[in-house]
């Protein structure tokens, strides 16, 4: 025990010292810094948030046009809201609550969820590893792709939220309007049909 | 970013976590980005912020104090105009001003003579330098005294006819005004006498005076008219 305290002590000193040697600037700060008339504290928040935040609405579209459309128009809304935006949560909370209301709105007006799917499969994967692990890896790519778009849009909200948007079960419970115990629930039947989805033998697949 | 959280309770699992970081590198194309940062941009006017915000209240303040203290200034600077020229104006009008020749070099003494008034004028501190112009308003100001003479002349003309009747001297009220009598009623009441007076003052070496006298007795005793 003794001997173990000061490695486990040095570990947690790391992962306490590490987020401050980094200097970025929160996201509050840079949108209020935004809301001051700062345009590049807005260009670092996008540029942080943009990816995450178009795979997220990419995922729950299903369709590259319409999550276009939905990403512009969260994005709007930001800007709109930044004379509004109070500090009281993070950050990300906000932009995924913004983005998962544009979202059922956007369901609302074209009632067309769940019609098609055109998100193309990235069919190059990156180079360097061996013939045998490229076709793994795309085996298990498209199987995964195939489960997430199987799961229940509920489901697949929260995991999705889970995995992009790095946030907790409580503030996913905030997001989706959910309690906390029914967000966990839905996370968790995510995650072991997608896990079913990664172990199946591939003939199944 | 899921490996951040530290929460236990959360059914996460690792590989599907890594599966699907496999698989999501899906990203909006460039005209997104261009849209949405120009968007940001106009969006983003130019204000106020904090650090500066106290400057438009104390621009106000500034402003508004700076008009009180001209209003202030305005109002506490004196009217010397009319005073100083009534008061000039006796010294400065010769006596004899009621024939139109008098009237007229009147006229062409009148900026000389009005120097004076507008150099003591020029002594008071509370005159601002811009709207300070002694030759145009003293000048002004004797033309119209010049020209209410000339009026106060054409009345008498007009009365002129009955005063001569009456026998009254031809003595204009703006004469009478202006003059000053250097020899008392008793004196001037027979013309020898008031004769005796002029050539006293004369002696006395006050010139100006006898001939003011002088003129007056001539206007009062008028000579008698030769054949």
């Amino acid at each position: 025990m003794l001997g173990l305290a000061p490695r486990a002590l040095s570990q947690s000193a790391c992962l306490a010292y590490a987020p401050g040697m980094e200097h970025k600037p929160e996201d509050s700060a840079l949108m209020l810094r935004y809301r001051d008339g700062d345009v590049a504290a807005f260009e670092t928040l996008y540029r942080r948030h943009k990816d995450a935040l178009f795979r997220y609405l990419l995922r729950l579209c299903r369709q590259r046009a319409a999550a276009e459309d939905v990403f512009q128009e969260v994005w709007g809304k930001i800007i709109k809201s930044r004379d509004n935006y109070r500090p009281t949560a993070k950050f990300t909370t906000f932009l995924y609550h913004v983005a998962h209301n544009c979202f059922i709105d956007h369901i609302r007006r074209n009632k067309r969820h769940g019609d098609t799917a055109d998100i193309e499969p990235d069919s190059q994967p990156a180079g360097g590893d061996c013939p045998e692990m490229l076709v793994e890896k795309s085996l298990a790519r498209r199987k995964l792709d195939v489960a997430l778009r199987s799961l229940p849009d509920e489901q697949r909200d929260v995991f999705l939220l889970y995995e992009e948007a790095g946030l907790g079960l409580d503030e996913i419970a905030a997001i989706t309007d959910c309690k906390r115990e029914t967000a966990k629930s839905r996370l968790r039947y995510a995650v072991r049909k997608l896990r079913e989805a990664l172990d199946e033998p591939p003939e199944k697949a | 970013m899921s490996d951040k959280r530290i929460n236990s309770d959360e059914p996460g699992d690792p590989r599907v976590s890594a599966a699907y970081r496999e698989m999501a590198d899906e990203r909006p194309p460039e005209h997104l980005d261009h849209v949405i940062l120009n968007a940001a941009r106009s969006a983003a006017k130019p204000r106020w912020n904090k650090a500066v915000a106290w400057l438009r209240p104390a621009a106000w303040v500034a402003t508004i104090g700076v008009c009180l203290a001209i209003v202030i200034e305005i109002s506490l600077l004196p009217d010397p105009e009319p005073a100083d020229f009534d008061r000039a104006v006796p010294a400065a009008v010769p006596p004899a001003a009621t024939s139109p020749a008098a009237v007229d070099r009147l006229e062409k003494a009148a900026p000389r003579d009005a120097e004076p008034a507008a150099a003591k004028s020029v002594q008071k501190p509370a005159r601002l330098p811009s709207e300070y112009s002694p030759g145009r308003s003293d000048e002004a100001e004797v033309s119209n005294r010049v020209r209410e003479l000339r009026q106060q002349e054409a009345l008498q003309e007009d009365t002129a006819p009955s005063t001569l009747l009456r026998g009254a001297p031809a003595t204009s009220l703006a004469e009478e005004a202006v003059t000053e009598r250097y020899c008392d009623e008793t004196a001037t009441a027979d013309p020898n006498t008031w004769l005796e007076c002029i050539l006293e003052l004369e002696r006395q070496g006050l010139h100006e005076a006898a001939r003011l006298e002088r003129e007056r007795l001539a206007l009062t005793f008028p000579p008698p008219e030769l054949p």
